[in-house]
């Protein structure tokens, strides 16, 4: 059986909630990811993607240059265990309609990110992936 | 083989070259999509990702009521015919690298869209969707 722990992305770029959302928007771009978790000391207090800049702080108008993390992200994260199954992994994206999750080893510490390319590309037999699409596309 | 208009989705949002991007992140939330197809009159003109606007105007500043779509739009869309076959599609989406195109009637009218998600969803045992869907990632 696949684990999460096989197809995660270990490399995770965190934001500060007081980062300004350009500052936020030149990682992603330069990172090529569409989302960060947001944390405030040791704690993830949510996450940040390329849509909820867009929906969130663009669709609202004025000048962007000093808008914060804090007003356009999302509050709390859903998470999954690097020893979770893929399939485990393809519900929980499937329910929550999220796209990516952060992944937490035993000590409940963030070591990385899946997301639903990841689970995509890591499979001969695609059906979780496609649970989850079902679920999630659009999301 | 089954045609691109047996299982494209049929509604397409559109938004006008001229418009601002504060009006296209609204028709975007409002139509809960991250595509939109860039009009001038009847002619498409181009394409607008959620991703564009955070890459293209947010990582750069300014203000978004005076900056049209149209001056960070993807220029020149790759679109497909409505009887093009599901493979052609997909491969034209791995070659250009989206997840999103745009379908054309024979008289040139916007009538859809086809993602890579709606292949997925509707082929799901498909090889060259399976190719296409693992060489096109969407960014983690």
């Amino acid at each position: 059986m696949q684990r999460v722990r096989d197809l995660m992305t270990r490399t995770v770029k965190l934001a500060h909630p007081d980062a300004s959302l350009p500052e936020v928007a030149r990682e992603m771009q330069q990172s090529d990811i569409g989302m960060m978790p947001v944390s405030e000391g040791e704690r993830i207090i949510g996450t940040i993607t390329d849509r909820d800049i867009v929906v969130n702080a663009v669709s609202k108008g004025g000048v962007i240059d000093n808008q914060t993390v804090r007003h356009a992200m999302t509050e709390g994260i859903e998470t999954v265990y690097e020893d979770d199954s893929v399939e485990d992994a393809a519900r929980v994206m499937e329910r929550c309609k999220v796209r990516r999750l952060a992944v937490l080893n035993d000590q409940k510490e963030l070591t990385g990110l899946i997301a639903l390319a990841d689970l995509a590309r890591g499979l001969d037999r695609p059906q979780p992936a496609q649970e989850a699409l079902r679920g999630a596309a659009g999301g | 083989m089954k045609r691109v208009d047996e299982v494209m989705t049929r509604t397409v949002s559109t938004i006008g070259a001229t418009d601002s991007l504060t009006a296209t992140a609204r028709t975007m939330e409002q139509a809960d999509v991250g595509f939109l197809a860039v009009v001038d009159g009847n002619r498409i003109t181009g394409t607008v990702t959620d991703r564009d606007i955070v890459c293209r105007f947010v990582a750069t500043g300014g203000n978004m009521d005076n900056t049209p779509v149209r001056s960070i739009m993807s220029e020149g869309a790759e679109c497909l015919r409505e009887d093009a076959t599901v493979h052609e599609a997909a491969r034209l989406m791995a070659e250009a690298q989206v997840r999103r195109v745009p379908v054309l009637s024979r008289d040139k009218r916007l009538i859809g869209v086809l993602s890579l998600d709606d292949l997925a969803i509707r082929l799901p045992q498909d090889e060259v969707v399976h190719a296409a869907l693992r060489g096109v990632s969407r960014p983690a």
